[in-house]
């Protein structure tokens, strides 16, 4: 009986503290790792929400994946871009970002991170060593970067782990993180180690640390691994995060402390206020979280069935989402500066109280930001450096999707008789750049020194993108974005990786058609600057006249003259110009229409500055169009790509008549001040 | 009710006066086809022979008409800022006419011959332009002390509100905004027919006893005005709603939608000259009790 009961009671022993171990140690996500995870953390943070200060604890797990003893480490300390005007990101960006401009008067509106102490495990304290650097401009007073010199060097293939107290402050939400009345979104605050690249990776011919100062423009680049991150705040705090929630425990001083779980993810970032209204559904594997204000909770299906739309369509068309879990994160109207952003499994989108459904601005959003989870947060680009590839690529995306949900022409906008899609919009964004020759797509973010980067990176690269599925089809455009996906998720490719995607297909399944490569497209849309304009110049239509003068035949000279004349040819001889007048050359198909109602196509490689083509018949040229396809969306004028020898007067009429109404309707509005 | 029979009054000498109505909407149709002409022009030569522009014809095309008004906007805009020129113009023939539509309603004649319409706008033109410059400045102090307190307020409360708190009160701001706006029209309108029918020459004193005046009869003369706000806002919604239906793809419904268009307008002159119409009526119904307002009419009662 004795051991019986002494049996039972070690059952129960046992039992009570599986209970307890289990929820402790987070729970595995994936049965084997997606990515090298070579640059894990786990976080024990506490959020002051009257001070806006988090103090925490960070374990850093950091793999040399190279073949180099590497005796520093670099890490980014992104909250310094906010602690004062002399900050190269404040320098670049005059204190205003995405809407929002840092209140100089206000002491609380700054931001700031400090390491307080950072050891080795098992080994030195590294904390006096550490020094500021600044990799990118002579800007001593940028903080945003530290190197950190190691006493033994981290040997390939080994493991360094560090402990790193830190403390930030949130700033005032400015430039996507911090806070806003009781309303947090705290992101790019801890100290997050750099990308040491190695031959393999991107460009690199050596070994180097891939660490760069936060800039007005840039966004982030970070290796991939696991998070284990304990929040603790105020009790009455709702929180969402990166991952998945694992455990959440009452303390006894009126706070909570609250676990998330991530794995194979590049960032972590969480939110917290204490109004949130939470919205979730599952989507197959998927679950949706929606963290809204509580005004714009009536816009909750909004936001879910455009994240159900990403997620279906990057499933067919690229490849399926890895993550058991997808949240959204509706921000105040006070606080939209941090609106529009994404981290892995994370995003924040933006909405505005009582908006109707034919303004799409909350699809547009929540699709876009959910699209970064591929372009940034599984294809791992450099964001300093090839911002193109993260913010150009989703918003092709972005595009196909808006477009293929709600309408060509009205996936953006239908609104009281106004309409327009949004690959409609991105390629406005670039044609419409008062120049748009500026800059080149590949540029570093903080390159572009007399603006332009947001209609360059997203709205060029994303006409591009479109015109490239335009010429070499659809079909081949999914072939490439899959293999690339396929090929490079989890990693960090670059430029060169998905140019050489493209060639391999295209020449796989479209032989020579485009050349032995399509680097010459490249060399003109993304390194280049120059514009495309194809314009159909004119359309000339003669008879064809008798013969008159002096002719040889047969060794005898006749003469034609009105006497002895042939009757005039009864035939017409049309000429058809095309000319090119930007410096970009595309191969372009002409379609000409004939009064008999024929139509002839014809191509060309579009080099030349001229294309002539010349018809001789009874039939007489019409109309012809450059491009009728649409296919060169990069073009910069559509209107000058047709021409027609019978213009239509009707759309004048209309247009008339509509101005007159206007000008009446705007001096009787005038006279009734009187 | 004095508003009401004013209402209709206002109405049977509107009706009457359609040679007045007329000539005033000939000159805004002129006006505008001075602009519209070389307008058409223009948009004929900058399209040229293109055929992208067609897509514009049955429906709206935001690629072609962003392309289009990036290559020809250079050409076309100076049109738009030509037209609040020509809009500022008519203001100045709207304060011209308004001696004569009064001086024409307020005629007794049986025979109202356009002689004494073109011999009251040149007799209270001065007048009513000094009176209209009083009626600005007052309308631009009104915006001031409504949208600039009103703006401050936002500006402050944004960084903590949200949308339903700065949408009130912005909704409470342009309220008071427009009661002040209606109110001052009114007294404007009550000014105009007291120079005509007191022969005064002072416009700003005539102005203070139009407050007077709108202030005693606070119920008729605001009343008066809303009211007669309920027709020109039905023609709106009656207006977008038939040309809705039309379209303007065809030459033929292009056509009908001019017509519908300048009967619209036409509609728009005949509302103004209405609103002058009972404002004269209900005035002398309160100021002229023992004579008859118009002929025919029955003498009010003291």
């Amino acid at each position: 009986m004795k051991i019986n009961q002494f049996i039972k009671g070690i059952g129960i022993l046992f039992t009570l503290f599986l209970i307890i171990a289990s929820s402790s140690f987070p729970q595995t996500i994936f049965k084997t790792p997606l990515s090298p995870r070579n640059a894990s953390y786990d976080l024990d943070v506490h959020l002051n929400t009257d001070t806006k200060i988090i103090d925490g604890f960070e374990v850093l797990h950091w793999k040399n994946l190279s073949k180099n003893n590497i005796k520093e480490l670099r890490f980014h300390l992104y909250l310094n871009a906010f602690k004062n005007t002399n900050s190269t990101f404040m320098i670049e960006s005059g204190g205003q970002l995405r809407g929002d401009k840092i209140n100089k008067e206000a002491d609380s509106s700054w931001g700031w991170i400090d390491v307080i102490s950072m050891k080795v495990k098992n080994g030195g304290d590294l904390t006096d060593k550490i020094k500021f650097i600044h990799p990118d401009d002579d800007n001593a007073e940028d903080r945003t970067v530290i190197s950190v010199p190691l006493e033994r060097p981290v040997k390939p293939g080994q493991t360094i782990d560090l402990d790193i107290k830190f403390r930030s402050k949130l700033p005032q939400i400015f430039a996507r993180t911090g806070y806003a009345g009781n309303y947090f979104l705290v992101g790019q605050w801890f100290p997050k180690i750099g990308v040491y690249e190695y031959p393999g990776i991107r460009y690199a011919k050596k070994g180097g640390w891939n660490c760069h100062q936060f800039h007005a423009n840039s966004e982030f680049y970070a290796d991939f691994g696991v998070y284990n991150v304990s929040i603790t705040l105020p009790k009455e705090f709702i929180v969402g995060a990166v991952g998945l929630q694992t455990g959440e425990k009452e303390n006894k001083d009126g706070t909570k402390t609250v676990k998330f779980h991530a794995e194979d993810v590049v960032d972590f970032a969480w939110t917290a206020s204490p109004i949130f209204k939470i919205a979730e559904k599952q989507w197959k594997d998927v679950k949706i979280k929606v963290f809204l204000q509580p005004e714009h909770f009536a816009q909750a299906d909004r936001h879910i069935n455009s994240a159900i739309n990403g997620l279906e369509y990057f499933e067919k068309y690229l490849g399926k989402y890895p993550y058991p879990n997808l949240t959204i994160v509706d921000p105040p109207i006070y606080a939209m500066g941090s609106g529009g952003m994404e981290y892995p499994t994370f995003i924040t989108a933006g909405c505005l109280w009582g908006a109707p459904n034919g303004i799409k601005l909350t699809e547009m959003v929540v699709i876009h930001e959910f699209g970064h989870n591929y372009f940034m947060g599984l294809l791992a680009t450099n964001e300093f450096e090839e911002a193109w590839m993260d913010e150009g690529f989703n918003s092709y995306y972005e595009t196909r999707i808006m477009d293929h949900y709600y309408g060509r022409k009205t996936s953006f906008l239908s609104f009281a008789g106004y309409h327009f899609g949004d690959l409609e919009m991105q390629r406005q964004s670039y044609v419409d750049m008062t120049n748009p020759k500026i800059a080149p797509g590949f540029l570093p973010a903080w390159g572009y020194k007399n603006g332009g980067y947001g209609s360059i990176t997203y709205g060029k690269t994303a006409t591009w993108m479109a015109t490239l599925d335009r010429l070499v089809g659809r079909k081949v455009m999914d072939e490439i974005m899959k293999t690339y996906y396929a090929r490079w998720h989890f990693k960090h490719p670059c430029a060169t990786n998905f140019i050489d995607v493209v060639n391999e297909i295209v020449k796989k399944r479209l032989d020579d058609k485009f050349g032995t490569n399509m680097n010459w497209f490249f060399d003109q849309v993304l390194y280049g600057t120059n514009v495309c304009d194809y314009k159909l110049a004119g359309i000339s239509v003669n008879k064809i006249q008798k013969p008159a003068g002096v002719y040889d035949s047969s060794g005898v000279k006749i003469i034609y003259n009105d006497n002895n004349n042939l009757e005039d040819s009864s035939d017409y001889k049309s000429r058809v110009s095309v000319y090119r007048l930007g410096e970009v050359t595309m191969p372009v198909e002409i379609l000409i229409h004939f009064n008999n109602g024929k139509d002839s196509l014809l191509t060309w490689d579009g080099k030349a500055r001229t294309f002539n083509a010349e018809f001789e018949g009874k039939q007489k040229v019409e109309w012809a169009k450059v491009d009728p396809d649409e296919k060169l969306l990069i073009d910069v004028n559509f209107i000058n790509n047709s021409y027609t020898t019978k213009p239509e007067t009707t759309i004048f009429r209309k247009y008339t008549t509509k101005f007159i109404f206007w000008v009446e309707n705007l001096m009787t509005s005038f006279s009734m001040i009187f | 009710m004095k508003l009401l029979h004013s209402y209709g009054q206002g109405f049977k000498q509107t009706f009457s006066s359609k040679k007045i109505i007329t000539i005033l909407y000939s000159i805004l149709l002129l006006l505008a086809l001075a602009l519209a002409i070389p307008f058409s022009k223009t948009i004929k030569v900058e399209a040229g022979n293109s055929m992208a522009i067609t897509k514009l014809l049955n429906d709206f095309n935001y690629t072609v008409y962003t392309d289009f008004m990036r290559e020809a906007g250079k050409s076309i805009k100076p049109y738009i800022s030509t037209a609040f020129w020509v809009a500022i113009l008519y203001l100045l023939f709207t304060i011209f006419f308004s001696g004569g539509i009064l001086t024409f309603l307020k005629n007794r004649e049986a025979d109202k011959s356009l002689k004494v319409f073109w011999q009251g706008c040149a007799i209270y033109f001065w007048r009513f332009f000094r009176l209209a410059l009083y009626m600005i400045i007052l309308q631009i102090i009104a915006f001031a002390i409504v949208y600039f307190p009103l703006t401050a307020i936002i500006a402050s409360i944004s960084k903590t509100s949200i949308e339903p708190t700065i949408f009130y009160t912005a909704i409470v701001g342009v309220v008071i905004h427009l009661i002040l706006f209606i109110t001052l029209l009114t007294v404007t309108d009550y000014a105009k027919i007291m120079m005509i029918e007191h022969e005064e020459y002072r416009p700003f004193r005539t102005l203070v006893r139009s407050f007077g005046f709108v202030f005693r009869h606070l119920f008729s003369t605001i009343g008066l005005y809303k009211f007669l706000l309920v027709f020109p806002i039905l023609l709106f919604i009656i207006y977008f709603l038939v040309i809705d239906k039309i379209g303007m793809s065809t030459g033929l419904t292009i056509f009908i939608t001019f017509i519908l268009q300048q009967l619209f307008i036409w509609l728009r002159v005949f509302v103004k000259v209405w609103f002058l119409a009972s404002e004269l009526d209900l005035y002398n119904r309160f100021e002229n009790k023992d004579e008859p307002v118009f002929e025919g009419e029955p003498a009010l009662e003291s």
